[in-house]
C-alpha cells in the first residue's frame, strides 16, 4: 500500500476518534455492510466502557462465528474470537479462571441462541457472572441468509423461499426464565439507551442478557423488500414500544410487527461462584478457602 | 508360577456391596504386604445386573487378575452358574446357603443370618469380607480392626453379623490358605484416582467433565478430593461445554483438563481443533470403552487409537500418551500436563477401562512428577502468534497493558484474522515447526517401556501392557515386551532397531490398530497380532498360551 499523499495545505492534526480508546483504529473501515447494525451495538458499546469504572485491561470480549463474531478484533480490549457457538461456555471458563475479569460476550444471534441455545440456557440457570450482547438481526447473514432460531413467521429467507413456517425464539422471554437476572431489548435506533442498558448490565454482577435489534439491509430486508437502511430505522421508529417491566411472556416477534423495547427484568440472585462459596463455606466451615480463582 | 498368586473372586447383584467387598479384600492383601490387583466387572443397569470383583494378590509384583480362583464367594444363584468354571483345582466354592440346587461347595448362611439384622442386603458384602478373612487365617481382633475402618456404619452389628459368621466358617475353612505376609506397606489406588492425583501434582487447577463410564470415577476423585488439593470441579451441560470452558479457563492462564470415554469425547472434536488452532495447552483423558456409539460402557477395549491419534480436524501437532500399568499413569498425567503446556498444543491421555477403573498396589514418589511454569511474556509489544523459532509463542494472560487476542480464524502474529496467503502459509509452518520441537524434546525423554532383555519380541501399549507381563510371569516365558508410551508422534527412533525382527503384537482392537499403526509409522512387521475385542480384559493364563502358540508358529 502507497502513502496516501497529501496535496495542498498541510492539513491540522486529525481530532481523536471518539472510540479510539475502545477500537483498533489500525483495523478500520470495518468489513461489515453499511447500514448494518452491529456498528451502532459497538458503538453503544464503547460509549458503556467509557462511563462504567472497571479498567479496561479487566475486560475480555468473547465472540462467536457470524457477522457480530468479527467484533472480537476490533475491540482495544482482551479477546477471544470463539467457534460458533461456543462462546458462552469459553466465556464461562475464562471467568471461572480469573473471576476478576469482567467478561462480555457479544455475537449473534445465531451463535448464541441457534447453534449455542444450549450453552444460553445452562449459563442462565448457573447465573455465570456474564454479560451477553446478542445482536438479533433474524437471519444467518454471514452464511448467505439461512432461516434462524429468530426469524419471524412468513419472513423470507434463502432456506424459507415461500416463507419460514417455524416459531422462533422470544429471547428476553427464554433469558429471563432460565433465570437471567438483567435482561432488555433495545434496537439500533434506540442508542442511548441501549449504551444505558449495557452500562447497567457491566455494573450488574450475574447474567445479564441484552437483544438488540439489528438491522440486516443487504440480506434479510432485501430479501423480504423491506427497504433500504434508513426505512428500516423508520420502521423502528414507528413500531418500536418502550414497555420497561413488560411481562417476558409478550415479547414475541411478529413479522413487521410491533417490537416491545425495555428494560424486563433487573433482579438479584446469587451467582454461580457465589454459591459455590457460600456452599461450600457453609457445609465445610472454616477450613474451606473460598475460590477466588486458582492464583487467588 | 500361578502357584504363588492367590485369586479372590466375590459376585452378585448390583446393590449387594460386591464392589466395596472387592475394595475390602484387596485392602486387606494389601495390609498382609502383597502386591494386590483388583478387576472390577460390573453392568451398565441400574439394579440387579450381575456384578463381580476379581482379586488377585502375590508376594511379586503383579500386574493382573486370574480368572482361575482359590476362593469365591457367591451371592446368588446367577453368580454361582456363572463361576463356577472359574474355580480352581483346591479352590473353595461357597455359596450362600440359601441358594437352590444342586451344587457343589459350602453353603455359608450370609443372607439368613443377614436378615436378623435390619437391611440385610448391606451386610452381605461384610460377610464375604469374613469368610475370606477366616480363609486366610485372619484372627478376629484383626477382623474386628478392619471393619471399624471399612464399614464403620451400623458398627456393632456389622461386628455382631461378622463375628456370626466367622464362627460359622472357621470350622470349616479356617485358615485353609496361608499367604506369605511382609512388612511392605503398599497404598491401593485405581487408575482413575491416581490420574487425579498425578493432575494435582503437575498442577491442575480445574477439572471439566461431563459423565461417562469408564471416565467418570477420575470427575468423582476429583470432586471429592478437590477441597484438599485445590482443584475445582465443574461438571456443565454436555462435552461441547467441557472442552470450551476448558479452553476459556487456559486463556485465564489456568491449567485445565477435561475427561471423557469415546462419544463424548466426539462431541470435544470441535474444540480440539480450536485448541490446536489457538495453541492452547489443553489435556484430555479419554478412557476407552468398547464402542462404536454407546457400545458397551462399562467394559474395556483399545478401539480408540486411531480416533486420538487423528482427533480434530485441520493440521496442528499433538500429543497422545498411554499408560502401561497405573504406576505410569500417575507419572504420565504430570509429564503430559508439563508436555502441552510446553508446547502449546492439545494432547490425550489414552487410557481403558481396565486400567482407569482397575485398582492395585502401588510406590509413588511425588517429587518426581513434573510441574512445569509456562513460558511467558516479558515487557514489549505483545503478539501472541509470535512467529519464533521453535514455534512456541510466550504466553500472557489477562489482565494485562498488552492486547491478548486469541482467534480460532487463522489469524496473524497479533492474533487477528487473516486470509492473506502468505500469512496463512506462514502459521501453519509455525505450528508445524512446534512439532519439530517437541520431536526434538520427545528424543531425550523415556518414551518407550521394555522389558525383558532377551526372547521373542511383543510390542503392546496402554493397559494391555499389564496383561502380558504378567502372562510371561504365569506362562514362565522369558520375552522382551515392547510398550511405547507415545503413540502420537510415535517414538520411531526408538523402534527402528526392531525393523527387521519377528515381532508379536498383544492388543485389544478387532482392527488390529496398533499394528497397523506400528507398520505404517515405524515400518516394523508384526509376524502375528493377538486380539481380545468382547470388552473384557486378557486373563494372564489364556494369554500366556496364546504367546506360547503365537512363539511356536513364529
Amino acid at each position: 500500500m502507497s502513502e496516501t499523499q497529501v496535496i495542498g495545505k498541510t492539513p491540522q492534526k486529525a481530532e481523536e476518534h471518539p472510540m479510539a480508546k475502545i477500537l483498533r483504529m489500525d483495523r478500520i473501515p470495518h468489513i461489515w455492510c453499511s447500514t448494518c447494525g452491529i456498528g451502532t451495538a459497538l458503538t453503544s458499546f464503547a460509549t458503556a466502557l467509557e462511563k462504567v469504572n472497571i479498567p479496561l485491561d479487566h475486560i475480555c470480549v468473547v465472540s462467536g462465528i457470524g457477522c457480530s463474531g468479527r467484533i472480537a478484533g476490533y475491540v482495544k480490549l482482551d479477546s477471544f474470537h470463539s467457534t460458533h457457538g461456543r462462546a458462552l461456555p469459553f466465556a464461562t471458563g475464562l471467568k471461572l479462571g480469573n473471576p476478576k475479569l469482567k467478561v462480555v460476550v457479544i455475537s449473534g444471534d445465531g451463535d448464541i441462541a441457534g447453534i449455542g441455545g444450549n450453552h444460553l440456557i445452562h449459563s442462565a440457570r448457573r447465573n455465570m457472572d456474564l454479560v451477553v450482547l446478542c445482536i438479533n438481526n433474524f437471519v444467518y447473514a454471514m452464511t448467505g441468509g439461512q432461516t434462524a432460531a429468530t426469524t419471524p413467521l412468513t419472513a423470507i429467507t434463502s432456506t424459507s423461499p415461500y416463507g419460514n413456517y417455524e416459531r422462533p425464539f422470544n429471547l428476553p422471554h427464554l433469558a429471563a426464565s432460565c433465570g437471567a437476572v438483567y435482561v432488555a431489548r433495545w434496537t439500533c435506533l434506540h442508542v442511548r439507551r441501549l449504551a444505558k442498558s449495557i452500562e447497567e448490565a457491566i455494573n450488574k454482577k450475574g447474567f445479564s442478557f441484552i437483544e438488540i435489534i439489528a438491522p440486516c439491509s443487504t440480506i434479510y430486508a432485501r430479501r423480504n423488500r423491506l427497504g433500504d437502511g434508513l426505512d428500516l430505522m423508520k420502521f423502528y421508529h414507528d413500531n418500536a414500544i418502550i414497555k420497561h417491566g413488560a411481562d417476558t411472556r409478550e415479547l414475541d416477534i411478529g413479522y413487521q410487527d410491533k417490537i416491545i423495547v425495555g428494560k424486563f427484568v433487573d433482579i438479584e440472585r446469587p451467582t454461580f461462584l457465589d454459591s459455590l462459596n457460600a456452599w461450600n463455606k457453609k457445609v465445610l466451615g472454616e477450613k474451606f478457602r473460598e475460590y477466588g480463582g486458582p492464583n487467588d | 508360577m500361578t502357584g504363588e498368586v492367590f485369586t479372590f473372586l466375590i459376585g452378585g447383584k448390583a446393590g449387594e456391596g460386591v464392589k466395596k467387598a472387592g475394595s475390602v479384600a484387596a485392602r486387606l492383601f494389601a495390609s498382609m504386604g502383597r502386591e494386590v490387583f483388583e478387576m472390577d466387572d460390573y453392568q451398565s443397569l441400574i439394579r440387579g445386573g450381575h456384578n463381580f470383583s476379581v482379586i488377585s494378590t502375590a508376594s511379586r509384583k503383579i500386574t493382573s487378575h486370574y480368572t482361575r480362583a482359590n476362593l469365591i464367594v457367591a451371592m446368588d444363584k446367577r453368580s454361582y452358574e456363572l463361576h463356577k468354571q472359574d474355580l480352581g483345582e483346591d479352590g473353595i466354592m461357597l455359596y450362600d446357603s440359601e441358594i437352590k440346587g444342586d451344587l457343589k461347595g459350602l453353603g455359608i448362611p450370609l443372607r439368613a443370618e443377614a436378615k436378623k439384622y435390619p437391611n440385610p442386603d448391606l451386610r452381605l458384602g461384610l460377610g464375604a469380607v469374613t469368610v475370606l478373612a477366616v480363609a486366610v487365617g485372619m484372627d478376629k481382633e484383626s477382623l474386628k480392626k478392619l471393619i471399624q475402618s471399612e464399614y464403620p456404619r451400623d458398627l456393632d452389628i456389622n461386628i455382631a453379623y461378622a463375628t456370626t459368621i466367622y464362627d460359622m466358617a472357621s470350622p470349616e475353612i479356617g485358615g485353609k490358605f496361608r499367604l506369605n505376609n511382609s512388612d511392605k506397606k503398599r497404598v491401593i489406588y485405581s487408575g482413575n484416582e491416581i490420574i487425579a492425583l498425578g493432575a494435582a501434582a503437575g498442577g491442575l487447577d480445574i477439572y471439566y467433565a461431563y459423565p461417562m463410564t469408564p471416565s467418570s470415577s477420575l470427575m468423582h476423585t476429583l470432586a471429592a478430593q478437590g477441597e484438599k488439593l485445590g482443584i475445582i470441579v465443574v461438571h456443565p451441560e454436555n462435552e461441547i461445554a467441557v472442552v470450551n470452558m476448558a479452553i476459556g479457563s487456559i486463556f485465564a492462564g489456568a491449567k485445565s483438563m477435561v475427561g471423557s470415554s469415546g462419544g463424548g469425547f466426539a462431541l470435544m472434536q470441535e474444540g480440539f481443533s480450536l485448541a490446536g488452532m489457538l495453541e492452547a495447552p489443553l489435556l484430555c483423558c479419554l478412557a476407552s470403552r468398547p464402542g462404536p456409539s454407546t457400545g458397551v460402557p462399562t467394559y474395556t477395549a483399545q478401539g480408540d487409537l486411531n480416533f486420538a491419534i487423528h482427533q480434530g480436524h485441520g493440521e496442528f501437532p499433538r500429543i497422545v500418551a498411554s499408560p502401561g500399568c497405573i504406576e505410569e499413569a500417575f507419572y504420565l498425567t504430570s509429564e503430559m500436563l508439563d508436555l502441552v503446556w510446553r508446547f502449546q498444543t492439545p494432547g490425550i491421555l489414552l487410557t481403558e477401562k481396565h486400567l482407569t477403573e482397575s485398582s492395585m498396589t502401588l510406590d509413588i514418589h511425588i517429587n518426581k512428577a513434573e510441574h512445569f511454569q509456562p513460558l511467558m511474556h516479558y515487557g514489549g509489544e505483545y503478539k501472541r502468534y509470535l512467529d519464533s523459532k521453535d514455534g512456541i509463542a510466550p504466553l500472557l494472560f489477562p489482565p494485562s497493558d498488552e492486547l491478548i487476542k486469541w482467534n480460532s480464524y487463522e489469524h496473524d502474529e497479533t492474533g487477528i484474522t487473516t486470509e492473506n496467503p502468505e500469512l496463512i502459509a506462514k502459521m501453519q509452518e509455525k505450528r508445524n515447526r512446534k512439532k519439530i520441537s517437541l520431536l526434538n524434546h520427545l528424543k531425550n525423554k523415556h518414551t518407550v517401556n521394555i522389558y525383558g532383555e532377551r526372547g521373542p519380541l511383543i510390542f503392546t501399549y496402554g493397559s494391555t501392557t499389564m496383561s502380558v507381563r504378567e502372562a510371561l510371569r504365569a506362562g514362565d516365558i522369558d520375552a522382551t515386551v515392547v510398550q511405547p508410551i507415545y503413540l502420537e508422534p510415535l517414538p520411531v527412533w526408538e523402534l527402528e532397531k526392531y525393523k527387521d525382527k519377528e515381532l508379536i503384537v498383544v492388543e485389544q482392537s478387532c482392527a488390529g490398530q496398533f499394528a497397523l499403526l506400528l507398520k505404517e509409522k515405524a515400518e516394523l512387521n508384526p509376524g502375528s497380532v493377538i486380539k481380545k475385542y468382547d470388552g473384557r480384559p486378557f486373563d494372564p493364563v489364556e494369554l500366556a498360551i496364546e504367546i506360547k502358540k503365537a512363539v511356536s508358529n513364529g
